[in-house]
């Protein structure tokens, strides 16, 4: 479904990614874990171009969408991104972030997008806070409003950049169960995440990258359990503890 | 706190221009009302003359203040996209104008407008150009009056769009919006959210300090229509004052009619209008 191929970034005289390459597969939820400052986010942005690669190719469903000049948008739209600090749209309510992409990017008309967009409220357990704007939300609940406006889409792979590291504690969970949810529902995904209760019994792989680079890739519990690089070693014993 | 309503209608660009020019409408029929009621008639005969014959020339400083705060709107909202732009071109078009607008005196931009066209129109003639443009004096007033609000309001657009975090941007366009898609969604119904109180300060000075300067050009509107009574009747300082009073109803109306449309778009965690303040 992505392939990523030897991709590499520069910001300025920084090189932040320095040739990736991997794959995955229809349905597969891999994790990309490391140290922060190791390039993840710059990667997951790579793949639907919200940051261009400077070399290298990425493969969404067969087409590549680097090289593209034309209709970036198009493409970008067939992956869904949910972001930290959730960013959704604070002038528009719940429903009308989930529906802005429907109506303004797809066509879909206002009351099969609403018809739409209360389904995937509904999906994320937020029905009854439709008419709400953000800042009327919890982090936990904007957050699953961001998971519903990036499904809204229907996207062919959804990317989430640490999506639970700027909760509290007791928030995270709400939204793990969502990812967990559409994951099972054999969603393709990958995510940046630490949240170890979730890679362990989620993902498919797990990515460890350091400095730009993917040091080990495996199973969870290849990479947690039997590390072959000690740098990964070090890593995930600072996290499992 | 304002309660979240199911759904609101969101506000655009042209809605917004609408509702200024639909304020207008209501302005002057407040101000037609205070003057019939000759309020002011107790004061003596020269103020009931001043009332009625004098005052409602206001409407013709409203109606240009009007007229160069929307189309400068316009303007403004394009200088200020472009002072943003990816594009070093625009950027430097944009921040160029808006630094001799407002580094040069408002008077000498009339002058200059006011007789730039009919200079034109001389020098053209001069080439057998077999064209030439005549605008009255109102309008060669307006456009000067366009050409400097332009860049105030460019600025207060600027500060806006910058206003608006980077993530915003990142969001529209994970969704597949394109650049103009998302300012048009997503950047501008947030921004002039922001912007509605630096604008409502705008279109105040416009309407009670520039548009009096008419009078280097010998444009009559109600300080020159006031001075020229005052002088008639020997009443120069009444004249002004009730002037200033005159442009303090008018202005009052303006504000608050702003003021409502901002709180009737406002949305929590949104500019400063939740508050109820100033």
């Amino acid at each position: 479904m992505i392939e990523v191929r030897d991709v590499h970034k520069w910001f300025g005289d920084l090189h932040v990614i320095k040739g990736v390459s991997f794959t995955v597969e229809k349905g597969q939820v891999v994790v990309i874990i490391g140290p922060s400052g190791s390039g993840k986010s710059t990667l997951l942005r790579c793949i639907n171009r919200l940051v261009e690669p400077d070399q290298g190719q990425v493969f969404v469903d067969g087409v590549e969408i680097t090289g593209v000049r034309k209709g970036v948008e198009k493409l970008r739209s067939q992956v869904g991104m949910v972001f930290q600090n959730f960013n959704l749209f604070t002038h528009l309510t719940a429903l009308d972030n989930v529906c802005l992409g429907l109506t303004k990017v797809k066509g879909v008309s206002a009351s099969r997008a609403r018809e739409r967009g209360n389904a995937l409220l509904e999906k994320v357990g937020l029905r009854d806070r439709a008419g709400h704007y953000p800042a009327q939300l919890s982090g936990g609940q904007q957050q699953r409003v961001a998971i519903a406006r990036a499904l809204a889409m229907d996207p062919k792979a959804v990317l989430f950049d640490e999506p639970t590291s700027a909760l509290d504690p007791e928030l995270i969970g709400e939204v793990l169960d969502v990812m967990t949810k559409l994951a099972l529902e054999g969603m393709t995904m990958v995510v940046v995440s630490h949240e170890m209760g979730f890679v362990r019994s989620v993902a498919n792989r797990v990515l460890f990258m350091a400095d730009g680079a993917v040091l080990e890739e495996g199973t969870p519990e290849e990479v947690f359990r039997s590390p072959k690089h000690d740098r990964t070693r070090e890593f995930t014993s600072r996290i499992l503890t | 706190m304002i309660a979240a309503g199911p759904r609101r209608k969101r506000l655009t660009f042209a809605q917004q221009v609408v509702a200024v020019a639909a304020a207008a409408g209501i302005v002057v029929a407040v101000l037609a009302v205070a003057v019939l009621s000759g309020a002011l008639c107790g004061w003596g005969p020269t103020a009931c003359r001043f009332m009625s014959e004098v005052a409602p020339n206001v409407s013709t400083n409203l109606s240009w203040a009007l007229v160069a705060i929307s189309v400068g709107f316009v303007g403004g909202f394009f200088l200020g996209w472009a002072r943003v732009s990816r594009f070093r071109v625009l950027r430097g078009i944009s921040l160029g104008y808006t630094q001799v607008i407002r580094g040069t005196p408002l008077l000498i931009q009339i002058f200059a407008v006011f007789y730039l066209f009919p200079a034109l129109n001389r020098f053209w003639e001069s080439q057998g150009a077999g064209f030439r443009l005549d605008l009255d004096e109102v309008q060669r007033i307006i456009i000067a009056l366009v050409l400097n609000t332009s860049a105030y309001q460019a600025e207060i657009f600027r500060a806006g769009f910058q206003s608006i975090a980077a993530g915003q941007l990142e969001a529209a366009a994970s969704i597949g919006m394109t650049r103009p898609q998302a300012m048009r969604h997503v950047i501008l119904p947030q921004s002039l959210r922001i912007m509605a109180p630096p604008l409502t300060n705008e279109y105040i000075i416009m309407f009670k300090d520039a548009t009096p300067l008419a009078f280097v050009v010998a444009v009559p509107e109600l300080v020159d229509i006031a001075n020229r009574f005052g002088q008639d009747t020997q009443t120069v300082l009444e004249s002004y004052l009730l002037t200033a009073l005159t442009f303090l109803i008018v202005s009052l109306a303006l504000t608050t009619c702003l003021r409502l449309l901002e709180r009737r778009y406002a949305v929590p965690g949104l500019g400063i209008s939740v508050r109820g303040g100033e």
